[in-house]
Protein backbone atom coordinates (compact mmCIF):
# COMPACT_ATOMS: atom_id res chain seq x y z
CA UNK A 1 0.00 0.00 0.00
CA UNK A 2 1.53 3.35 -0.98
CA UNK A 3 2.17 5.96 1.64
CA UNK A 4 -0.30 8.81 1.91
CA UNK A 5 2.46 11.39 2.32
CA UNK A 6 5.29 11.31 -0.23
CA UNK A 7 8.43 13.16 0.90
CA UNK A 8 9.43 15.73 -1.71
CA UNK A 9 12.31 17.52 0.01
CA UNK A 10 13.66 18.21 3.46
CA UNK A 11 16.43 20.30 4.92
CA UNK A 12 17.92 21.04 8.31
CA UNK A 13 19.90 24.25 8.34
CA UNK A 14 23.52 23.89 9.34
CA UNK A 15 23.90 27.67 9.73
CA UNK A 16 21.70 30.75 9.74
CA UNK A 17 19.75 31.49 6.58
CA UNK A 18 17.63 34.48 5.65
CA UNK A 19 15.23 32.27 3.70
CA UNK A 20 14.65 28.80 2.33
CA UNK A 21 12.98 27.91 -0.97
CA UNK A 22 11.44 24.71 -2.24
CA UNK A 23 11.94 24.96 -5.99
CA UNK A 24 10.63 23.03 -8.96
CA UNK A 25 7.68 21.52 -7.12
CA UNK A 26 6.08 18.85 -9.28
CA UNK A 27 2.45 19.38 -10.23
CA UNK A 28 1.74 15.66 -9.99
CA UNK A 29 0.39 15.75 -6.43
CA UNK A 30 -3.08 16.81 -5.32
CA UNK A 31 -2.12 18.66 -2.13
CA UNK A 32 1.06 19.71 -0.35
CA UNK A 33 1.90 19.61 3.36
CA UNK A 34 4.85 21.57 4.76
CA UNK A 35 6.14 20.74 8.23
CA UNK A 36 8.31 23.38 9.89
CA UNK A 37 10.25 23.19 13.11
CA UNK A 38 12.18 26.41 13.24
CA UNK A 39 13.55 29.33 15.21
CA UNK A 40 14.58 32.82 14.15
CA UNK A 41 17.15 35.27 15.48
CA UNK A 42 14.57 38.01 16.05
CA UNK A 43 15.79 40.28 18.84
CA UNK A 44 14.36 43.67 17.96
CA UNK A 45 12.22 44.45 20.99
CA UNK A 46 12.19 43.51 24.65
CA UNK A 47 9.69 40.80 25.59
CA UNK A 48 9.14 39.76 21.98
CA UNK A 49 10.25 36.11 21.87
CA UNK A 50 7.96 35.12 18.96
CA UNK A 51 8.42 35.59 15.25
CA UNK A 52 6.16 34.69 12.32
CA UNK A 53 7.00 33.08 8.98
CA UNK A 54 6.70 34.89 5.65
CA UNK A 55 5.49 32.75 2.76
CA UNK A 56 5.66 33.65 -0.92
CA UNK A 57 4.98 31.62 -4.04
CA UNK A 58 6.78 31.35 -7.36
CA UNK A 59 9.22 34.10 -6.40
CA UNK A 60 6.47 36.71 -6.38
CA UNK A 61 6.54 39.60 -3.93
CA UNK A 62 3.64 41.44 -5.59
CA UNK A 63 0.88 42.68 -3.30
CA UNK A 64 -1.34 39.70 -4.05
CA UNK A 65 -1.33 38.14 -0.58
CA UNK A 66 -3.79 38.42 2.30
CA UNK A 67 -4.57 36.43 5.43
CA UNK A 68 -6.98 36.07 8.32
CA UNK A 69 -5.61 34.95 11.69
CA UNK A 70 -7.10 33.42 14.82
CA UNK A 71 -4.70 33.32 17.74
CA UNK A 72 -4.16 33.32 21.45
CA UNK A 73 -1.30 34.97 23.22
CA UNK A 74 0.01 33.72 26.56
CA UNK A 75 -3.33 32.28 27.55
CA UNK A 76 -5.21 35.53 27.12
CA UNK A 77 -8.52 35.80 25.28
CA UNK A 78 -8.32 34.69 21.65
CA UNK A 79 -8.06 37.39 19.03
CA UNK A 80 -8.36 37.75 15.28
CA UNK A 81 -6.83 40.10 12.77
CA UNK A 82 -6.29 40.27 9.04
CA UNK A 83 -3.78 41.62 6.56
CA UNK A 84 -4.57 42.69 2.99
CA UNK A 85 -2.65 43.48 -0.18
CA UNK A 86 0.64 42.29 1.23
CA UNK A 87 3.78 41.16 -0.54
CA UNK A 88 3.77 37.90 1.47
CA UNK A 89 1.69 35.83 3.88
CA UNK A 90 2.70 36.13 7.55
CA UNK A 91 1.64 32.91 9.23
CA UNK A 92 2.78 30.39 11.79
CA UNK A 93 4.76 31.09 14.97
CA UNK A 94 8.38 30.38 15.89
CA UNK A 95 10.61 31.39 18.80
CA UNK A 96 13.11 34.20 18.43
CA UNK A 97 16.41 34.96 20.13
CA UNK A 98 14.79 35.83 23.45
CA UNK A 99 13.33 32.35 23.83
CA UNK A 100 15.14 29.69 25.80
CA UNK A 101 17.95 27.93 24.03
CA UNK A 102 16.74 24.86 22.17
CA UNK A 103 13.15 26.06 21.74
CA UNK A 104 11.82 25.67 18.20
CA UNK A 105 8.25 26.25 16.99
CA UNK A 106 6.25 23.60 15.13
CA UNK A 107 4.02 24.61 12.25
CA UNK A 108 1.99 22.76 9.63
CA UNK A 109 1.15 24.53 6.38
CA UNK A 110 -1.28 22.94 3.91
CA UNK A 111 -1.80 23.84 0.28
CA UNK A 112 -4.85 22.23 -1.31
CA UNK A 113 -5.18 22.01 -5.09
CA UNK A 114 -1.88 23.86 -5.43
CA UNK A 115 -1.29 22.84 -9.02
CA UNK A 116 -4.58 23.84 -10.63
CA UNK A 117 -4.62 26.85 -12.92
CA UNK A 118 -8.24 27.83 -12.32
CA UNK A 119 -8.55 29.09 -8.74
CA UNK A 120 -6.69 31.52 -6.53
CA UNK A 121 -4.52 29.64 -4.06
CA UNK A 122 -5.65 29.32 -0.46
CA UNK A 123 -3.47 27.83 2.25
CA UNK A 124 -4.11 26.82 5.86
CA UNK A 125 -1.55 27.18 8.62
CA UNK A 126 -1.42 26.23 12.27
CA UNK A 127 1.42 26.51 14.65
CA UNK A 128 2.69 27.66 17.97
CA UNK A 129 5.57 28.91 20.02
CA UNK A 130 5.36 27.61 23.57
CA UNK A 131 8.36 29.42 24.98
CA UNK A 132 8.26 30.12 28.68
CA UNK A 133 10.08 33.42 28.22
CA UNK A 134 8.60 36.87 27.86
CA UNK A 135 5.25 36.88 29.52
CA UNK A 136 2.60 38.06 27.11
CA UNK A 137 4.22 36.80 23.97
CA UNK A 138 4.06 33.08 23.54
CA UNK A 139 1.57 32.34 20.87
CA UNK A 140 -0.43 29.76 18.93
CA UNK A 141 -2.81 30.23 16.05
CA UNK A 142 -4.65 29.14 12.95
CA UNK A 143 -4.47 31.10 9.75
CA UNK A 144 -5.94 31.10 6.28
CA UNK A 145 -3.97 32.79 3.51
CA UNK A 146 -4.89 33.78 -0.04
CA UNK A 147 -2.61 34.33 -3.03
CA UNK A 148 -4.60 36.05 -5.74
CA UNK A 149 -3.06 34.21 -8.62
CA UNK A 150 -4.44 31.25 -10.58
CA UNK A 151 -1.06 29.92 -11.65
CA UNK A 152 0.11 26.62 -10.21
CA UNK A 153 2.44 26.86 -7.24
CA UNK A 154 5.88 25.69 -8.34
CA UNK A 155 8.01 27.15 -5.56
CA UNK A 156 7.50 28.13 -1.92
CA UNK A 157 9.85 30.56 -0.16
CA UNK A 158 9.96 30.86 3.62
CA UNK A 159 11.60 33.64 5.61
CA UNK A 160 11.30 35.00 9.14
CA UNK A 161 8.83 37.86 9.41
CA UNK A 162 11.24 39.89 11.54
CA UNK A 163 14.37 37.70 11.76
CA UNK A 164 16.45 38.45 9.83
CA UNK A 165 17.40 34.78 9.81
CA UNK A 166 16.27 31.27 10.55
CA UNK A 167 18.84 29.72 12.88
CA UNK A 168 20.84 26.54 12.55
CA UNK A 169 18.79 23.44 13.30
CA UNK A 170 15.62 24.78 11.71
CA UNK A 171 13.97 22.02 9.69
CA UNK A 172 11.66 22.30 6.69
CA UNK A 173 10.01 19.24 5.11
CA UNK A 174 7.65 19.22 2.13
CA UNK A 175 5.30 16.31 1.40
CA UNK A 176 3.03 15.66 -1.52
CA UNK A 177 -0.27 13.86 -1.22
CA UNK A 178 -1.69 12.26 -4.30
CA UNK A 179 -5.34 11.44 -4.65
CA UNK A 180 -6.37 8.00 -5.82
CA UNK B 1 -15.03 24.62 -2.16
CA UNK B 2 -17.55 27.21 -3.39
CA UNK B 3 -21.28 27.08 -3.95
CA UNK B 4 -23.65 28.35 -6.63
CA UNK B 5 -25.67 30.52 -4.25
CA UNK B 6 -26.07 34.06 -5.56
CA UNK B 7 -25.26 35.83 -2.30
CA UNK B 8 -21.96 37.35 -1.24
CA UNK B 9 -21.53 35.58 2.05
CA UNK B 10 -20.65 32.10 3.24
CA UNK B 11 -22.83 29.07 3.52
CA UNK B 12 -22.48 26.07 5.75
CA UNK B 13 -21.20 22.71 4.69
CA UNK B 14 -23.41 19.89 5.91
CA UNK B 15 -21.34 16.85 6.83
CA UNK B 16 -23.21 13.62 7.41
CA UNK B 17 -21.97 10.06 7.61
CA UNK B 18 -23.49 6.72 6.71
CA UNK B 19 -26.53 8.58 5.27
CA UNK B 20 -27.65 9.45 8.80
CA UNK B 21 -29.71 12.67 8.69
CA UNK B 22 -31.15 12.25 12.18
CA UNK B 23 -30.47 14.63 15.06
CA UNK B 24 -27.30 12.80 15.98
CA UNK B 25 -24.62 15.44 15.47
CA UNK B 26 -22.99 18.28 17.35
CA UNK B 27 -20.66 21.07 16.21
CA UNK B 28 -18.45 23.49 18.11
CA UNK B 29 -16.58 26.27 16.34
CA UNK B 30 -13.82 28.70 17.35
CA UNK B 31 -13.53 31.29 14.61
CA UNK B 32 -11.75 34.49 13.72
CA UNK B 33 -13.28 37.00 11.32
CA UNK B 34 -10.31 39.34 11.09
CA UNK B 35 -11.46 41.59 13.91
CA UNK B 36 -12.61 39.32 16.71
CA UNK B 37 -12.61 35.72 17.83
CA UNK B 38 -15.94 34.02 18.35
CA UNK B 39 -17.41 30.68 19.31
CA UNK B 40 -20.56 28.84 18.32
CA UNK B 41 -22.08 25.52 19.26
CA UNK B 42 -24.86 23.45 17.78
CA UNK B 43 -26.24 20.35 19.46
CA UNK B 44 -28.74 17.72 18.37
CA UNK B 45 -28.13 18.74 14.79
CA UNK B 46 -28.84 16.78 11.62
CA UNK B 47 -25.28 17.36 10.36
CA UNK B 48 -21.91 18.71 11.40
CA UNK B 49 -21.91 22.29 10.18
CA UNK B 50 -18.68 24.13 9.55
CA UNK B 51 -18.91 27.01 7.07
CA UNK B 52 -16.22 28.85 5.02
CA UNK B 53 -18.20 27.93 1.89
CA UNK B 54 -18.24 31.08 -0.29
CA UNK B 55 -21.31 31.91 -2.31
CA UNK B 56 -20.92 32.74 -5.95
CA UNK B 57 -21.36 36.46 -5.37
CA UNK B 58 -18.09 36.67 -3.45
CA UNK B 59 -14.78 37.55 -5.10
CA UNK B 60 -14.29 35.27 -8.07
CA UNK B 61 -11.73 32.46 -7.99
CA UNK B 62 -11.74 32.34 -4.20
CA UNK B 63 -12.50 28.95 -2.68
CA UNK B 64 -12.83 27.92 0.95
CA UNK B 65 -10.54 25.17 2.17
CA UNK B 66 -10.75 22.54 4.88
CA UNK B 67 -8.64 19.84 6.35
CA UNK B 68 -10.95 17.33 8.01
CA UNK B 69 -9.60 14.56 10.22
CA UNK B 70 -11.72 11.54 11.07
CA UNK B 71 -9.71 9.69 13.65
CA UNK B 72 -10.47 6.10 14.58
CA UNK B 73 -13.28 6.14 11.98
CA UNK B 74 -13.68 2.35 11.86
CA UNK B 75 -13.87 1.76 15.59
CA UNK B 76 -17.19 0.24 16.67
CA UNK B 77 -16.84 1.05 20.36
CA UNK B 78 -16.83 4.84 20.20
CA UNK B 79 -18.95 7.69 19.01
CA UNK B 80 -17.07 9.48 16.25
CA UNK B 81 -15.27 12.80 16.63
CA UNK B 82 -14.24 14.88 13.63
CA UNK B 83 -11.67 17.67 13.71
CA UNK B 84 -11.60 20.46 11.14
CA UNK B 85 -9.33 23.38 10.30
CA UNK B 86 -10.78 25.61 7.64
CA UNK B 87 -11.09 29.08 6.29
CA UNK B 88 -11.55 31.46 3.42
CA UNK B 89 -9.91 34.83 2.80
CA UNK B 90 -11.13 37.42 0.31
CA UNK B 91 -8.45 40.09 0.85
CA UNK B 92 -10.43 42.29 3.17
CA UNK B 93 -12.86 39.82 4.68
CA UNK B 94 -13.04 36.14 5.47
CA UNK B 95 -12.95 33.69 8.34
CA UNK B 96 -10.67 31.04 9.78
CA UNK B 97 -11.69 28.45 12.33
CA UNK B 98 -11.03 25.37 14.36
CA UNK B 99 -14.04 23.09 14.56
CA UNK B 100 -14.92 19.87 16.29
CA UNK B 101 -17.84 17.71 15.34
CA UNK B 102 -19.39 14.63 16.85
CA UNK B 103 -21.57 11.86 15.48
CA UNK B 104 -23.29 10.07 18.31
CA UNK B 105 -23.13 6.59 16.88
CA UNK B 106 -20.62 3.77 17.38
CA UNK B 107 -20.96 2.35 13.86
CA UNK B 108 -17.88 2.43 11.70
CA UNK B 109 -17.98 5.27 9.18
CA UNK B 110 -18.53 3.79 5.72
CA UNK B 111 -19.67 6.85 3.82
CA UNK B 112 -19.24 10.61 4.10
CA UNK B 113 -21.58 13.10 2.45
CA UNK B 114 -20.70 16.78 1.98
CA UNK B 115 -23.64 18.95 1.01
CA UNK B 116 -23.45 22.66 0.28
CA UNK B 117 -25.63 24.84 2.45
CA UNK B 118 -26.46 27.06 -0.51
CA UNK B 119 -27.17 25.80 -3.99
CA UNK B 120 -24.78 23.28 -5.41
CA UNK B 121 -21.02 22.97 -5.44
CA UNK B 122 -19.46 24.99 -8.24
CA UNK B 123 -17.19 23.69 -10.95
CA UNK B 124 -13.62 23.29 -9.64
CA UNK B 125 -14.81 22.44 -6.12
CA UNK B 126 -12.43 19.68 -5.14
CA UNK B 127 -12.69 16.89 -2.56
CA UNK B 128 -9.99 14.33 -1.76
CA UNK B 129 -10.11 11.50 0.76
CA UNK B 130 -6.94 9.96 2.10
CA UNK B 131 -6.41 7.02 4.43
CA UNK B 132 -3.61 6.81 6.95
CA UNK B 133 -2.67 3.35 8.06
CA UNK B 134 -0.95 2.69 11.34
Amino acid sequence: MPSTYTPIATTTLGSTASSYTFNSISGSYTDLVLIINARSDRNDQANRPTDLIKVTFNGSGASDYSDTVLGTNSGSSPFSYRETNQGFLAVGAIPGAQSNSGEYGTNIFQFQSYSNSTTYKTMLARGGNATSVGSGNYYMGAMVGLWRQTQAITSITLAPYVGPNFVSGSTFTLYGIQAA
Amino acid sequence: MRNTGSGSGEQSVLITVNSDTGANYATHRLTGNGSAAGAQSYTSGTAIVPFFNPENGTASNVYGVYVIDLLDYANTSKNKTIRLLGGVDYNGSGTVGLISGAWFNTNAITSITLTSGGGNWTTAAHFALYGIKG
